[in-house]
């Protein structure tokens, strides 16, 4: 009994590994943070348009009849399986690693990462990301992954702070494989957010 | 000799949709503008553009001659439809930059002919209208997009399919490309897409992916501002 228990767990491990889309580790940021501001910040994550890429068959081996009729079923069954995407799971963990990088550095007297408006309780800045398309590109473009993200930040009484992101793998990351292109982008993008945010707080202290 | 004449040149249209996303194949280096381009208030940009492409019906997969034939007689209707693609969008493209720049207090002016289909960056281009930097938009595919399997078997529904590359160029120094982007934008067809003769549906989604493919490469350009 414990054995077929055990079996069936190894079974289900196996399914799920099979499942699961890669997804790259919490995203780094070793760059020093020198700006502090005095007031409590709420992170608000906005999901946009989300495009996948289908894997292409050819990056399997060359499969025979039976294995090809086999493998076109298993697609059908299992899209996700074959599909190549920076969805919830990879944005989830960027606003996340975002949220403790700021955290970590005290840039805010307060952070929370909130998915919902009507969540925010009373902050004095809010910082809304929007991820406006996440694309993944086509097998002959080798899965490359664009990001394009709004930052829009709002303090009380001041006027919106707006920024677009466009951000996209450098080439030589394309070779090593999908979760080395996802960390490459969101590393990009962590920097243009940081950046974003540095760039405002300047411009709220020129306002005084 | 007539049929033989049609047969040809769809023959040969395919053959040059085939090999223009061959050239998509291999993409170049993605660089971002430096940020101290937007500090240089004193250099003057060049915004040009390329002709655009025949919209048409990209076939991927390994095909013969053969095969050719046969689905490109299949992709006829649409590709007529796609004939009819409004492009005006392409041609504004470049006023659309140069009054992003001028908001950004940095002289800009569109290059009003089109860059010869050569790839090769003129001098003259930049002499004409007393400019230091050439902006290059191009787009590179436009249409529909369909994959093959055993030459002529369709894989699914033909996606709508926009590419659009921009690249910043120092003339004067040969390999310095300040700036180069692609948008590859894929947009599957909402519903049923075998419409013809006006396929509004596929059209509907060829709307959105240009609609894309140009917000990126802005967006791109003019990442942080």
């Amino acid at each position: 009994m414990v054995k077929l228990n055990c079996l069936g767990l190894v079974g289900l491990l196996f399914l799920i590994g099979c499942g699961a889309q890669p997804i790259m580790p919490p995203v780094q940021y070793n760059k020093p943070i020198d700006f502090h501001v005095k007031k409590t910040a709420a992170l608000q994550w906005e999901l946009g348009k989300n495009y996948s890429s289908r894997v292409a068959r050819e990056s399997y081996h060359q499969p025979g009849m039976i294995e090809a009729l086999a493998l076109s079923i298993d697609q059908n069954n299992n899209p996700s399986r074959y599909t190549l995407s920076y969805g919830k799971a990879q944005q989830a963990i960027f606003m996340t690693s975002l949220k403790n990088v700021l955290d970590r550095n005290q840039v805010f007297k307060e952070i929370e990462l909130v998915t919902d408006p009507n969540e925010i309780s009373a902050k004095d800045v809010v910082i809304a990301v929007f991820f406006k398309t996440a694309r993944v590109a086509s097998p002959e473009r080798a899965y490359s992954i664009t990001l394009s993200v709004v930052m829009t930040i709002t303090s009380q009484g001041k006027p919106p702070f707006k920024r677009t992101y466009l951000v996209q793998n450098d080439d030589e990351v394309l070779r090593k494989g999908f979760i080395a292109q996802q960390s490459d982008v969101s590393e990009r993008l962590l920097e243009k957010v940081i950046a974003g945010i540095e760039e405002w707080h300047k411009l709220e202290r020129k306002r005084g | 000799m007539r049929l033989i004449s049609i047969r040809y040149s769809v023959l040969c249209t395919t053959l040059t949709a085939v090999l223009l996303l061959m050239g998509c194949a291999t993409p170049k280096r993605c660089v971002p503008l430096a940020e101290s381009f937007w500090q240089n208030h004193t250099q003057k940009i060049t915004v040009a553009t390329y002709p655009a492409p025949t919209p048409t019906v990209y076939q991927l997969g390994a095909q013969g001659l053969l095969d050719i034939a046969i689905t490109s007689i299949a992709n006829k209707a649409l590709n007529n439809a796609l004939k009819h693609t409004d492009l005006i969008w392409y041609h504004e493209l470049p006023e659309h930059f140069v009054n992003r720049l001028k908001g950004q207090h940095i002289q800009a002016s569109i290059y009003e002919k089109k860059l010869p289909p050569d790839r090769k960056v003129h001098p003259g281009v930049l002499a004409e209208t007393n400019g230091d930097l050439l902006l290059i938009l191009e787009l590179h595919a436009i249409g529909a997009r369909r994959s093959y399997s055993a030459g002529f078997i369709p894989q699914g529904a033909p996606e709508a399919y926009c590419v659009l590359v921009g690249e910043l160029l120092d003339p004067k120094n040969k390999k310095n490309v300040l700036w180069h982007s692609e948008s590859e934008v894929i947009i599957k067809v909402d519903g049923a897409w075998d419409q013809p003769p006006g396929f509004p549906n596929f059209m509907n989604a060829l709307n959105v992916a240009i609609s894309e493919a140009r917000e990126e490469i802005i967006d791109s350009f003019f990442c942080g501002r």
